[in-house]
C-alpha cells in the first residue's frame, strides 16, 4: 500500500469529520467517516498494512477529539482484526459487504466506547480542572447508548456511498493482490 | 518485517492504546498529546463553510416556528409598541443593564478567533484557528454575543486550540437562574431568582443539566421554560459573572425523588455550529 496516499485519505476524511460534525447530526450523533475509511483499508490492503493503517487512523482521530488518547486507536485496531477475520468469505467490492462490515465495525466501536464510558466515566471538572467540592457527590454522565447507536446507523447508511467513492480511487493506493483461500464450493 | 515480528509490534501497540485509554489517568496522557488540530484547518475550514451554507438553505433559522400567522402578526404589533418605548429609554438602559456594561468591558479584553471545526469524536468541543504564538493559553475563557462558549483545553504551537464547550459531558460550572425583564419598579435588567447557586453539568448533544433542584423552590422562584441560566462561579473571572449559559428547556421530576427535578438547559444557539468566537486573552 502506498502510505502517502493513505495519509492523504486520512487527512481528507478526518478534516471532513471535524468540519461537518456539528452540522450533520441526528440526536447529537454524527456519522463516523473515519471508520468508513478504516473499513475500506482493511478490505483491500494486505494484512500488516491494514492493521497498522486502522490503528493510525484511530490515533489521529484521538488527537483531534477530547477522547482519551488510545481509545479509538484501540477500537479501530480491534475492528481491523475482526474484519480481517471474516472478509475472506465476502466479495470485497460489493456494497452489501461494505454495509455489513460498517455495521460490524460500528457496533464494535460503539461497544468499546460504551464500555470505556462505564469503566472510566468522565468525571466533571471546573474551569480550573478540579473536581467540584460538593456535599452530595455528583453522578458522572456516561455516553448515551441511543446516541452511539444512531451514530452507527448514520455511518452504515453512508457506507455504500463513501466506500463506493473510495473504490474508484482504489488503484491510487497500489494495493497488492494477496493470496486468498480458494472457495471450496467452486472447485467442485 | 516478518509476520511474527509484526504481530508482536501490533500487539504491543494495542496494549499501549488500551493502557492509555482504560488505565492511565488523563492528566498523564494529555501531557504527551501533540496538538495537530491546526494542520487540518485547510480542509476543515472550507468544508465547514459549505456545510453551513447547505444547512442555511435546508434548515434556515426560524423555520421551526409552528405558530399561526395571526399569532405572529399580533406579536409583531406588540413588539413594535415595545420597540418605540425602548428607543426612548436607550441611554438610561445602558446604565441600568449590568450585563451590557460588562459586555462592553469584555470586548476590550477579547480577541475574535475563527472556528475551524468541531470534535472528531463524540464530545462537544470546537477547534479554533489560533495558537500559543497568537497568545492563546490553556484555561482561557471563550464567549460569543449570545453568552459563554467554553474554556480552551489544549493549545498547540502548530496551530489549533481545542475549546471544551459548556455543553460537554465533562464540563461543570456554578450558575444561577435569572430572568431578564422589568422589576416591580419598572427598571429593566437581569434579576436573579431566589434560589441557591446550582451546579450546571454539560450533558452533551448541545445541552446542559442542573440536577436535583427542589421542585417547590424552583416553581416558587419562577423557574420555567425560557428562564435564563447565568454564570455564578467564584472560580471564573468577575467580568463573566451573569453571562448567559443558556435558557431553561424543561424540568423533569427525578425517578428517585419526587420532590426534586432535573432542569435541562440549552444555549441560545448551537455552540457546535459557531463560526467565530471571542477569547478572553487580555
Amino acid at each position: 500500500m502506498r502510505w502517502y496516499v493513505y495519509f492523504i485519505l486520512a487527512y481528507i476524511v478526518l478534516g471532513a469529520q471535524v468540519a461537518v460534525g456539528g452540522f450533520v447530526s441526528v440526536r447529537g450523533a454524527a456519522p463516523n467517516l473515519a471508520l468508513l475509511g478504516v473499513i475500506f483499508i482493511v478490505l483491500h490492503a494486505p494484512r500488516d498494512a491494514a492493521l497498522l493503517g486502522c490503528f493510525a487512523m484511530g490515533l489521529l482521530q484521538d488527537l483531534l477529539s477530547t477522547h482519551p488518547v488510545g481509545l479509538l486507536a484501540f477500537a479501530y485496531g480491534f475492528v481491523g482484526l475482526l474484519v480481517r477475520a471474516v472478509h475472506q468469505m465476502m466479495h470485497r467490492d460489493h456494497p452489501l459487504t461494505h454495509v455489513a462490515m460498517s455495521l460490524l465495525g460500528g457496533l464494535t466501536v460503539m461497544a468499546i466506547v460504551l464500555i470505556h464510558g462505564w469503566w472510566r466515566p468522565v468525571l466533571p471538572h471546573t474551569a480550573l480542572g478540579e473536581a467540584p467540592a460538593l456535599a452530595t457527590p455528583m453522578a458522572a454522565l456516561r455516553p448515551s447508548v441511543a446516541t452511539e447507536f444512531m451514530r452507527v446507523v448514520l455511518t452504515v447508511l453512508l457506507s455504500p456511498l463513501v466506500i463506493g467513492l473510495l473504490q474508484w480511487a482504489k488503484k491510487l493506493f497500489g494495493f497488492r493482490q494477496e493470496y486468498r483461500r480458494a472457495n471450496l464450493r467452486s472447485s467442485h | 518485517m516478518s509476520r511474527l515480528r509484526f504481530q508482536h509490534v501490533f500487539a504491543a501497540l494495542m496494549l499501549l492504546a488500551a493502557l492509555s485509554a482504560f488505565v492511565l489517568p488523563p492528566r498523564l496522557t494529555s501531557r504527551a498529546h501533540p496538538e495537530i488540530q491546526g494542520l487540518f484547518a485547510p480542509i476543515a475550514w472550507p468544508v465547514r463553510a459549505v456545510a453551513e451554507r447547505v444547512m442555511a438553505r435546508v434548515n434556515p433559522p426560524g423555520a421551526a416556528d409552528a405558530r399561526s400567522k395571526e399569532a405572529i402578526f399580533k406579536e409583531n404589533e406588540e413588539l413594535r409598541q415595545v420597540n418605540v418605548t425602548l428607543q426612548s429609554e436607550l441611554s438610561q438602559l445602558r446604565e441600568a443593564m449590568n450585563l451590557w456594561d460588562k459586555l462592553g468591558s469584555l470586548k476590550e479584553r477579547c480577541t475574535p478567533f475563527a472556528v475551524v471545526g468541531g470534535d472528531a469524536g463524540a464530545r462537544d468541543s470546537l477547534l479554533l484557528r489560533g495558537s500559543s504564538v497568537e497568545g492563546l493559553r490553556d484555561g482561557m475563557f471563550v464567549i460569543h454575543p449570545g453568552g459563554v462558549v467554553g474554556v480552551i483545553g489544549r493549545v498547540g504551537w502548530l496551530g489549533g486550540a481545542q475549546t471544551q464547550l459548556v455543553t460537554d459531558r465533562n464540563f461543570v460550572v456554578r450558575g444561577a437562574f435569572a430572568n431578564y425583564g422589568r422589576d416591580d419598579a419598572g427598571k429593566l435588567g437581569l434579576r436573579r431568582l431566589r434560589l441557591p447557586a446550582v451546579l450546571v453539568n454539560g450533558l452533551g448533544n448541545g445541552e446542559m443539566l442542573v440536577q436535583r433542584v427542589v421542585r417547590d423552590d424552583a416553581v416558587q422562584a419562577g423557574v420555567a421554560a425560557g428562564t435564563w441560566l447565568v454564570v455564578n462561579d467564584p472560580d471564573w473571572p468577575a467580568e463573566l459573572r451573569d453571562q448567559r449559559l443558556g435558557v431553561v428547556v424543561d424540568m423533569t421530576t427525578r425517578r428517585d425523588s419526587a420532590l426534586h427535578v432535573d432542569v435541562r438547559v440549552r444555549p441560545p444557539s448551537d455552540l457546535r455550529q459557531l463560526r467565530w468566537v471571542m477569547v478572553m486573552n487580555k
